[in-house]
Parts: structure tokens; C-alpha cells; sequence
């Protein structure tokens, strides 16, 4: 329970029931009768904390344990934190109160390299000094995991050890091990070197770093017998996995406010852009039945009327069908529609449309990412252009009206005459409304085009790929905008200076934790957020610390380069992407790992995907 | 068809879900609770609810009502309270569901108590300086209204009311227009106090009662 005081300084800010706690479902236990206390950060606000499933997951998970109490802790926004600071109240968990200096394990799910900053701005205000080195006692552990610790390096100062890849085991482990150095009296130190013993565990206090004239890394070395790479850690069985029959339901309105159940992990497709199609491999699928269950009984335990199919790419589950069947026996009756995000272009049949038309009509969004077959050749996203054309002719003819195109701009190997094929498919698909026979009469079409600018990441065939300076990704903007003539076309596109800065912390390496420090000096925050971003800022931190972001951002790489990573093992082999990268730039693709083996690595696992049997070979 | 009106409290942290996530709240656990509700019939059906008078986001209510209909003319109504509240999230209580006998448009007024408390002053003194706002020929403040901000004067809504002292809290009931035609909200009085004596203070404000022209209880 938040204490009175708190109460008094919530009427004096926006939204105050992000603050409160007391939700359904929220774990309330006696902190005198559990042993260990962890506290979930999300390191931004509470309505966009809570619509990640992982987080959801993970807590149920931690509280099912009798010996632990999971507790939730957000990001405040700056109204908040002035009435904190100005009435010196620490930063609290929203199910106890207590503030972040009481809890065992202070964890954070790293989602995005824009919410770095964040973490030092929730340590700070809970009280837990920011470095590493400055925690000695075994007690205010901090724990980071999810898709960005994948290149923990920036964070090396600030947080004791990371989760490699999924956690719902190797958590658990870690925390036992808490428990009983504990029981042992004994240090912190000494905890640190026990755990870099466990799979997937990444102690970055015990590698020593030097670096070449360059700027570029020379050598990695562990101590304390820590392993040379770390190798992250997979969930075999997705079905005998635990999943949570019940989330906490928020009183007030977040961003994904439903039900949601996993479908599948990991991504069959390897479109050399996206980095979560490498980090999950292999795919692993759920059974429908296990599917149904848990959706029916997380609807009828938290009240929700829509249930969401999570996956990287719907449409890819070879169950599908069957599997909204089985939803649409009972989801009808009791009013629950079924949305299916991440649809592929290809992927879009009648067959799936009727169903999700029999509850409720949601937008439809595509992302083709390249506007020419060239460059969706390049980046493996395997679509191609009358793909899209019939997907749009049967939403059309459906009744859809309206469509959403993502792309990105900045791709290797783009011109622009690529750019400009974003604007003339567009116009393809304007026209393909008015040649459907059956489109909703007296309605205009509505065409939403949608840039990113790219971002290389790690473990991407693209890492080692300089990203297009803020200049030219403008250059790009623009000329996409002037190439767009018809009103009924939208375009939008997101700001390129993020990108950068998110560029920077994607493939950086210790010395940014320099830069992360001295931003947090300055009172940066919320940088995910528009209203908050300053590239200015970001620019003066770079200067200060004598850091040239365009080394890490804009820089081509060669293959032979030691990368800040590469001590970090998804299970990819380097070989595989460096061959990936280099039939990229022939424009050459990779079938997908249900059509063929491409060899990446993932196949170590002995599991999904790599031991289906495929089309071909039956 | 039938309509039952229920009754509910929503206080303690409970006062900080606005009108809007109320809303929502109560449909996940009507939802939830498996109540025969009946659903609109449009193009995204969902569970009818109406609520009589909304309450503003920070205030305690001891007697608000919402309105549902049920698709089951013999469903026990008097079940209704408890299956919904093993449902509802802190601070929010069903206590009881009954045949509504007023329509919400017959609501004219409502009973407020403000708790009104400051850093470093005691009961005593905050009750002066609300009895000498009080007091005055006229309570002027500013209130939004459709048309921009207008100033008001308070003096004339403020009829009954009486004003303790309650340890470090000084305690302001009154009886308030409230409802479709007029409504004055009691924050208004604490607006004028602060312009007036420049200080800030804290509050808790509850709802008490919600009554139609003849002083009846809203039933």
C-alpha cells in the first residue's frame, strides 16, 4: 500500500492512477514471510509497462514461488517526479510501497535502447547508487534482461549481471542461487562469480576490455573462470511452459489493454533488418488446444473482451486455422473478438479473414519494408509485389477501405528510385481499391504509408552496415514526400535523429556507459518520448565524454572486427551472417526454415522448426 | 429486459480512477462476474452501463449509482453485489442493486464533506480562514464552462453547510446544486481559499449523498 503522504501529492498530477497500485489480480503477499523481494522495472510509464506480456509473464511466474514477492515499478513522468523530489519520496513499488532500496533484486526489461536513460533516472529516484562498482553488499542486485541485452555493453557499469535471452528458467535459477549465497553469508562478489557459472548469465564486472588505436575492441577477457561467451538460454517445450491464467487488470486505460497469449516463439523468415527473427531462433510452436485454454481462461479470470495472438508473424503459425476455429466456437457467445496482429502480406487468406471478420473489424496493417523487389530481395523479406496486390484486393473487396503500409528507409543498398517505389506502390494499391468489384461503395480508399529509419542491430546480417546519416535519411524523407500525388495517400514518417541515437546504443560498446552517466547528469529522461528527445543534448553528452557517435552509428565495419558482442551467443554463427550479409548485397534471398535449412546454428537446440519435417521432404 | 440501478462506494486509492476508466472497470467485472448484462447492439457490442452523476477524479463517493439491464428476467439481483465485487479492484464496492425508482435527469443536488488539510497549519486555523471566505460579501473564483472561463460567485450555492474542526483537518460539509441543469463542483470553494489566502493545501472530498429537489435521496 503507497503511503498517505504519496496520497496527497497524487492530487497534484496527471493521471494518478498510474501510481497507485490496487489493481485486480495485483500479488499482495507478507514481505516477513518470503525470502526474496524483486522488483519488475519497466523503465517507462505504467500504461505502456503494462501492456508487455513479458513483464505479465514473468510476474505471475515470480509469484507463484511462495519464497518470492514480485512486485511492479514504473518510470513516473515528470509531473510525478517533480512532487517526488520536491517532497523527497523515493520511487516505490506499486504493490507494497516500499521504495527500491528494500527489494533483494531491482530488474529491468530492456525493450529499447531509448529507455537507457530511464534506468539510471528510476535508480536514482529509488535510492540505489547507479554503478555497479558502488553497491558492495549482496543485497540491491541489479538484474537486466529482454531483446537490448543483447549488446549489454552500455550498460556494463550500471547493472550486475543480464539474462541472455529467455528467462523463465535461468531467473529462477538465479535467484536460488541468491538465496543460498545469502543463507552462506556470503558477498556480493563471490554471488557474481557463482552465477557467471549458469547458463545465460552475463557478469560484465568480470571481462576486461582493451581497446585498439582505433577505437575499435582488441580483446574480451574473463576472470573468475567466467565463460569466454556466454550462450543464451531457450524454453524447449513452449506448451509445458508456465503461462499465467490471470494478469493484473489495470483500472485505468494503457496501450494494449487485452488479453494476449503466445502462439509461437521466434520467426521462420530472416529478414536480414530484424534482429528479433535471429535472437529467438529456433522457432517453437504452441498447440492450439494449449492456445484455447489459456485465452478462454485468461478471458473469464481478468474480464477482457479481446484476446491477442502474440507472435513475430501470425500468420506463419502453422496452425492457425484450426486454432481460430477452436476460438470462435466460444468467442462469439461471449462477445470476445480475436485480433491478429503481425499479419504477413502473404499470409492473408480468406480463409483467416472470415474469421476474424465474424467478431470484430480492426484496421489492417502491412509491412512490405522496401517499395522495389530489389530491395525486399536485399532485405529477405520475402513478399512480393502481387502478393500485396491481391492481399489488398481481397480486404477490399472484404470491406476494408483503409490499409497501412510500413516501410523503412536507410536500407543497405537503397537509391532513390527505391524510395520513390514506396510512393508508386502506394498509388498501386489506390488503384487496386477501384478496380475491386465488391469494395464498400461510395467510399474512398485510405492509404497510409509509414517510414522507420533503419536501425543496424547485432546479430542482424546487417551489423555491420553504416546507418545513413540524419541528412540523408531526411533527403530520403522528402523526396518520398514530393514523389506522392494523390490526396488519398498518407505519409508519415518517424524522426531520424532517434534513430541515430538509438543506432549509437545498439551497437555500442563500455564507453557509452560514460555518455548514459553524464545525459543522466543533465536530467535526461524519456528519450523514447517526442516531447522529451533532444538530439542537441545528445550531441553536447557525445562531445563532453569525447565520444564520436558516428564511430558507433555511421561507421562500415569489416568482418574481421572484434564486435562488442561477439562474447554473447545466440546460437547464430557469425559465418552465418556474414555469408547472409554478403548475399544481401547480390540481392540474392535465403528461403525460409520451413522451406529450407540455411544452416544458421539454431539446429544445436534439437528443436522446432529444425526438426519439422518440411513440405519438400515429405 | 429489466433495469437494476446498484450502488457503490469508491474510495481510499480507488478515487484516483477517473469517470472514463470507471467505466471500463465495471465492464471487465461484469464481464468477469458472468452477470446476463444486456450488450448494445451496434458495431462493437459492449455491456450497457450508464452512471447517474459523474464523480470527478480524486473524490471518495459513498452513494454513487450506475445503471445496467439484464437479458434475464429472473436472474436474482440481489446476487449481483457480491459476484461483482470479487471482481472490482481496491476501494470499489457493490452493497446493493434494486429497481431504479428516479430518473437520473430528477438529481438536483448533492452532500459533500471536504477534509482540508495544509503542511504546518493546524485544523483551527484553516477553519478560520474558510470561516472568513465564507464570511465575505462575495466568494468569488473562476469556473470552466462551455463558453471559457467565467468568474462565479460561490456565496449564494453555499446554503448549507457546517464547518469543524477534526484534528489537523479542518471539515467542510455542504450541500451543493448538482445534475444535469447545474452543477457546482466543491473543489471551487477550495479554488477560492487558495486565491485568497495564497497558501496550498491537500484534500480528501467525499460524496455523501445524491438527492432530487425535495431533498429525497436519489433512489
Amino acid at each position: 500500500m503507497i503511503s498517505k503522504e504519496v496520497e496527497k501529492i497524487l492530487l497534484n498530477v496527471q493521471k494518478p492512477g498510474r501510481y497507485t497500485g490496487g489493481e485486480l489480480n495485483s500479488v499482495i503477499k507478507d514481505k516477513s514471510s518470503v525470502d526474496v523481494r524483486f522488483a519488475f522495472c519497466f523503465p517507462d510509464v505504467y500504461e505502456v509497462g503494462m501492456s508487455h506480456l513479458g513483464m505479465k509473464i514473468l510476474y505471475s511466474l515470480f509469484n507463484e514461488r511462495e519464497d518470492i514477492w514480485c512486485e511492479r515499478v514504473f518510470a513516473p513522468w515528470t509531473d510525478m517526479e517533480e512532487q517526488m523530489r520536491r517532497h523527497s519520496f523515493p520511487l516505490y513499488a506499486l504493490e507494497s510501497g516500499d521504495s527500491l532500496d528494500k527489494f533483494d533484486f531491482i530488474g529491468f526489461t530492456l525493450q529499447y535502447e531509448l529507455s537507457f536513460t530511464n534506468i539510471l533516472y528510476m535508480l536514482e529516484l529509488g535510492n540505489i547508487p547507479l554503478l555497479t562498482k558502488d553497491r558492495k553488499d549482496l543485497f540491491n542486485i541489479v538484474v537486466a534482461g529482454g531483446p537490448c541485452a543483447c549488446n549489454p555493453e552500455p550498460l556494463a557499469d550500471f547493472v550486475d549481471l543480464f539474462f541472455i535471452g529467455e528467462g523463465e528458467e535461468v531467473d529462477l535459477e538465479v535467484i536460488d542461487l541468491y538465496k543460498s549465497c545469502k543463507s552462506n553469508n556470503e558477498s556480493k562478489q563471490d554471488f557474481l562469480i557463482k552465477a557467471a557459472q549458469i547458463e545465460g548469465v552475463y557478469v560484465p564486472s568480470l571481462y576486461t576490455v582493451e581497446y585498439n588505436g582505433d577505437g575499435t575492441l582488441k580483446s574480451f577477457t574473463p576472470s573468475h573462470k567466467a565463460p569466454k561467451t556466454v550462450k543464451k538460454r531457450i524454453i524447449k517445450n513452449l506448451d509445458e511452459l508456465y503461462y499465467p491464467d490471470n494478469f493484473v487488470v489495470p483500472s485505468i486505460d494503457i496501450v494494449h489493454d487485452r488479453a494476449m497469449a503466445e502462439i509461437f516463439r521466434g520467426c521462420i523468415r530472416g529478414c536480414r533488418f530484424c534482429q528479433a527473427g535471429f535472437l529467438y531462433r529456433p522457432v517453437r510452436e504452441k498447440s492450439p488446444e494449449v492456445i484455447d485454454a489459456q485465452c478462454h481462461a485468461l478471458c473469464n479470470n481478468t474480464g477482457y473482451d479481446e484476446v491477442s495472438l502474440s507472435s513475430l508473424s501470425s500468420s506463419d503459425y502453422t496452425q492457425i486455422v484450426p486454432l481460430l476455429s477452436r476460438l470462435t466456437e466460444w468467442s462469439a457467445d461471449e462477445n470476445v473478438s480475436i485480433s491478429l496482429p503481425s499479419l504477413r502480406v502473404d499470409g492473408f487468406s480468406d480463409d483467416i479473414l472470415s474469421k476474424l471478420k465474424t467478431v470484430r473489424k480492426s484496421g489492417l496493417t502491412f509491412a512490405p519494408e522496401a517499395g522495389t523487389q530489389r530491395l525486399r530481395d536485399v532485405i529477405n523479406k520475402n513478399v512480393t509485389e502481387s502478393e500485396l496486390m491481391s492481399t489488398c484486393s481481397t480486404a477490399f473487396n472484404g470491406g476494408w477501405s483503409t490499409v497501412k503500409l510500413y516501410f523503412m528507409i536507410g536500407l543497405p543498398t537503397e537509391t532513390l528510385d527505391d524510395v520513390a517505389g514506396i510512393a508508386q506502390l502506394g498509388q498501386r494499391v489506390v488503384n487496386a481499391y477501384y478496380s475491386a468489384e465488391n469494395r464498400p461503395k461510395g467510399k474512398s480508399v485510405r492509404v497510409t504509408l509509414s517510414t522507420a529509419s533503419f536501425v543496424p542491430k547485432p546479430f542482424t546480417p546487417f551489423q555491420w552496415f553504416p546507418q545513413d546519416t540524419i541528412e540523408v535519411l531526411k533527403e530520403k524523407q522528402m523526396h518520398l514526400k514530393d514523389s506522392i500525388t494523390t490526396k488519398k495517400i498518407n505519409y508519415n514518417y518517424h524522426d531520424s535523429s532517434t534513430s541515430f541515437v538509438e543506432a549509437v546504443f545498439a551497437r555500442g560498446d563500455r564507453r557509452l556507459g560514460k555518455a548514459l552517466l553524464k545525459a543522466h547528469e543533465k536530467g535526461m529522461i524519456f528519450d523514447g518520448w517526442g516531447d522529451y528527445f533532444s538530439l542537441e543534448k545528445w550531441l553536447e553528452v557525445f562531445d563532453e565524454c569525447g565520444l564520436d557517435p558516428a564511430f558507433y552509428a555511421n561507421r562500415q565495419r569489416e568482418f574481421d572486427e572484434l564486435l562488442p558482442w561477439d562474447h554473447i551467443d545466440y546460437g547464430i554463427k557469425k559465418s552465418f551472417l556474414i555469408e547472409e550479409c554478403k548475399r544481401a548485397y547480390n540481392n540474392e534471398t535465403t528461403p525460409n526454415c520451413r522451406q529450407k535449412c540455411s544452416g544458421c546454428g539454431a539446429a544445436q537446440w534439437k528443436e522446432g522448426v529444425c526438426f519439422e519435417k518440411r513440405k519438400t521432404m515429405v | 429486459m429489466k433495469s437494476v440501478r446498484l450502488w457503490f462506494k469508491k474510495e481510499g486509492l480507488a478515487r484516483f480512477i477517473s469517470h472514463l476508466d470507471l467505466n471500463k472497470v465495471m465492464t471487465l467485472a461484469i464481464n468477469r462476474s458472468k452477470i446476463p448484462i444486456w450488450h448494445t447492439e451496434g458495431f462493437n457490442p459492449h455491456p450497457f452501463i450508464t452512471f447517474a452523476l459523474p464523480l470527478s477524479l480524486g473524490f471518495c463517493g459513498e452513494c454513487e449509482t450506475m445503471d445496467i439491464r439484464l437479458t434475464d428476467d429472473d436472474f436474482d439481483i440481489s446476487l449481483i453485489p457480491e459476484r461483482l465485487n470479487g471482481s472490482l479492484p481496491e476501494g470499489i464496492r457493490v452493497y446493493r442493486a434494486a429497481a431504479p425508482k428516479m430518473k437520473p435527469a430528477q438529481i438536483s443536488k448533492a452532500r459533500y464533506e471536504m477534509k482540508i488539510g495544509a503542511d504546518g497549519k493546524s485544523g483551527g486555523e484553516i477553519c478560520a480562514e474558510i470561516g472568513s471566505l465564507l464570511n465575505s460579501a462575495e466568494v468569488i473564483t473562476r469556473k470552466k464552462t462551455k463558453k471559457g472561463l467565467k468568474d462565479i460567485d460561490l456565496k449564494p450555492y453555499i446554503k448549507e453547510h457546517d464547518l469543524k474542526q477534526d484534528g489537523e483537518f479542518a471539515v467542510l460539509n455542504m450541500t451543493l446544486p448538482a445534475g444535469s441543469v447545474e452543477n457546482i463542483n466543491p473543489i471551487l470553494y477550495l479554488n477560492a481559499l487558495k486565491e485568497k489566502t495564497g497558501g496550498e493545501y491537500f484534500y480528501i472530498c467525499t460524496r455523501r449523498k445524491i438527492k432530487n429537489e425535495n431533498g429525497d435521496d436519489f433512489e
